[in-house]
């Protein structure tokens, strides 16, 4: 086979200003403030007469936000769209970019789109909203942006893998800015579904925690500019990359193949980040995979957390959501607790954070994996000039 | 060192094609699930969980099967440098509704797994032990300019890439499926590579 040959790319990709719409807020930094004073968004939800803990939007205030911040009607946009638009809104309003030029591209990330269509039938949204695309096309008809949209749908790296995709669209000059938005609902579908599987924990859920028995499921929408522009206190997007375990369509690798295979790309040298935020869906085999794929990169002692003890688990939105707590915990010198977490719950170790407070880092490890064997790993940098 | 096109298979109107050549066909009344079962079954292919997948990754290990069978395919490229890269138009879409109907009865854990798109990658990736990158684009119809652009992305870093199109409902399915990696522009054998760029994609596709 060839010999690699290290091509630099032309340009670097950096993350620019962000939105998180959740139950603990519908910007950026309401969220982060927010998840620093340990706030959760799960709750007691009925649905289709079950209980379920999960994260939640408030309907009415969802509706609410919509028709004061946008002037349209919230009845001819369904729920993912009406958190992805307010979501893309602030993006785009609190930035220069012009929507309708051809250096700028929406990529969309999620695992089910509108599946809420399956189960009630709203008289006048379109079944065709049903397909991904068609999601996508409302939302970016919304802005106007000029070109297509790139829908990206590959379980729960979903996110992460339209960052690295994002990031390689810009090194290679195609564009000079690109928003990523992952959305994904909290549905009867993917509730009766992941309970089906008996992966839901009945309690609020706990990453890494030796008493963890599960998921929660958590509704989100999160953007995040990524630009070949480089600015003061900016984080860049230094690699990334995904991998297969080749092992199991429902469940990872026990020796965390696909995982080790992405840290060793993205992380060149054995190199040692500050922090980890992990992917820590609090189900057993999840967070015992991770454990083990850190230990094998040598990672068993860097601060790690997982967000998923304060928004349950985003599917489609979880690595853009969790990529946008990367880059504020860079800025702002924080690590945030890993909420749930109280006792070491993985055979492997893991230095995992119990205290939100300050504390400076530069480089931080975002990891995912997700059904069908998927796993993805990036790299972010603090650029301080 | 250039990018080629090496191998690609088709499933449409309920035929069969590889390279061109046409492997099996079979009236159009029959349904795509019963097609691609009968293709199976002349494959002889002995892989018992094929009868457990849903119809989306039924129709990718078939296409795949075709390509990967190959020993001038499956030898000669490290498959940890082997990326799968699919996209469609219908994602999961008809396991959600088998799915949706189980709901309010039992759910059913064997038919919620698969309502998702890269399940069929997945799929793809144990049975030929590739552990390469991996991306599944939704889009209104097939886009080789995307698959195109985003193969030469990955072949900056990486050998190969399976790549190509699978989209199926209740009465129609659709797979294409090509096999692209660095030749040497000057190997002998290179009157068989097909150039990798958008046109020579379409026109495959198009079959």
């Amino acid at each position: 086979m060839e010999t690699k040959t290290p091509v630099s790319p032309l340009n670097k990709a950096f993350l620019h200003n962000s939105n998180i719409i959740s139950p603990l807020g519908f910007a950026t930094e309401k969220n982060f403030i927010a998840v620093c004073e340990g706030k959760i968004g799960m709750k007691d939800h009925v649905f289709n007469h079950v209980n379920y803990y999960a994260s939640v939007i408030d309907t009415k205030l969802l509706d609410d936000t919509f028709s004061s911040q946008t002037k349209s009607n919230p009845n001819q946009f369904t729920r993912l769209e009406k958190m992805c638009i307010l979501s893309v809104q602030d993006v785009v309003s609190h930035s220069t970019i012009d929507a309708k030029d051809k250096r700028t591209l929406f990529i969309f990330s999620t695992t089910k789109g509108n599946i809420d269509l399956l189960e009630n039938n709203q008289s006048i949204i379109s079944a065709e909203r049903i397909y991904l695309h068609e999601t996508a096309q409302v939302i970016s008809k919304y802005f106007q942006f000029v070109n297509k949209p790139i829908v990206v749908s590959n379980a729960c790296i979903s996110g992460l893998l339209a960052i690295i995709i994002a990031k390689r669209l810009i090194e290679d000059d195609q564009y000079d800015n690109i928003i990523v938005t992952g959305a994904d609902i909290v549905s009867t579908f993917t509730l009766s579904g992941f309970n089906s599987l008996s992966a839901l924990s009945s309690k609020v859920c706990k990453p890494f925690d030796k008493n963890r028995t599960g998921i929660n499921l958590g509704e989100a929408a999160a953007s995040i500019l990524i630009s070949n522009q480089e600015k003061n206190n900016c984080v860049e997007v230094v690699s990334g990359c995904s991998a297969n375990d080749a092992n199991h369509i429902s469940g990872p690798s026990r020796t965390g193949e696909g995982l080790y295979k992405c840290l060793q790309k993205v992380l060149p040298n054995n190199f040692i980040p500050n922090f980890i935020n992990a992917h820590g869906t609090a189900t057993e085999f999840n967070d015992e995979m991770e454990s083990i794929a850190f230990n094998r990169a040598g990672l068993q002692n860097v601060f790690a957390n997982s967000l998923k003890g304060y928004y349950g688990h985003t599917l489609g939105a979880a690595g853009v959501l969790e990529s946008v707590f990367c880059a504020e915990s860079l800025k702002q010198n924080k690590i945030i607790a890993s909420a749930g977490f109280e006792e070491q719950g993985t055979s492997i170790k893991l230095n995992i954070i119990t205290k939100t407070e300050n504390k400076k880092s530069t480089t931080c490890l975002k990891t995912a994996s997700g059904f069908g064997g998927c796993n993805a790993a990036v790299l972010y940098k603090l650029n301080n000039a | 060192m250039r990018n080629y096109i090496l191998s690609h298979t088709n499933i449409k109107n309920n035929c069969l094609w590889h390279n061109g050549k046409l492997i099996s066909k079979s009236d159009e009344t029959v349904n795509p699930i019963s097609f691609l079962e009968e293709i199976y079954k002349s494959l002889n292919l002995s892989y018992p969980k094929f009868f457990k997948m849903d119809g989306l990754s039924k129709l990718g290990i078939l296409c795949a099967e075709l390509i990967l069978k190959d020993e001038n395919i499956n030898q000669l490229f490290p498959k940890e440098t082997t990326a799968i890269v699919l996209s469609n138009k219908n994602s999961s879409l008809q396991t959600d509704v088998a799915y949706s109907k189980t709901i309010n009865d039992f759910p059913s854990p064997s038919l919620f797994v698969y309502t998702l798109s890269n399940i069929v990658t997945g799929e793809i990736a144990i049975k030929h032990k590739i552990t390469g990158e991996n991306a599944f684009f939704i889009e209104p119809k097939f886009n080789a300019e995307l698959l195109h652009n985003y193969t030469e992305l990955l072949l900056k870093e990486n050998d190969a890439v399976l790549c190509g199109w699978l989209n199926i409902n209740e009465k129609t399915c659709e797979g294409f499926l090509y096999f692209v990696a660095k030749q040497d522009a000057n190997d002998e054998k290179k009157i068989n590579f097909i150039e990798h760029n958008p046109a020579n994609i379409t026109n495959l596709y198009n079959n």
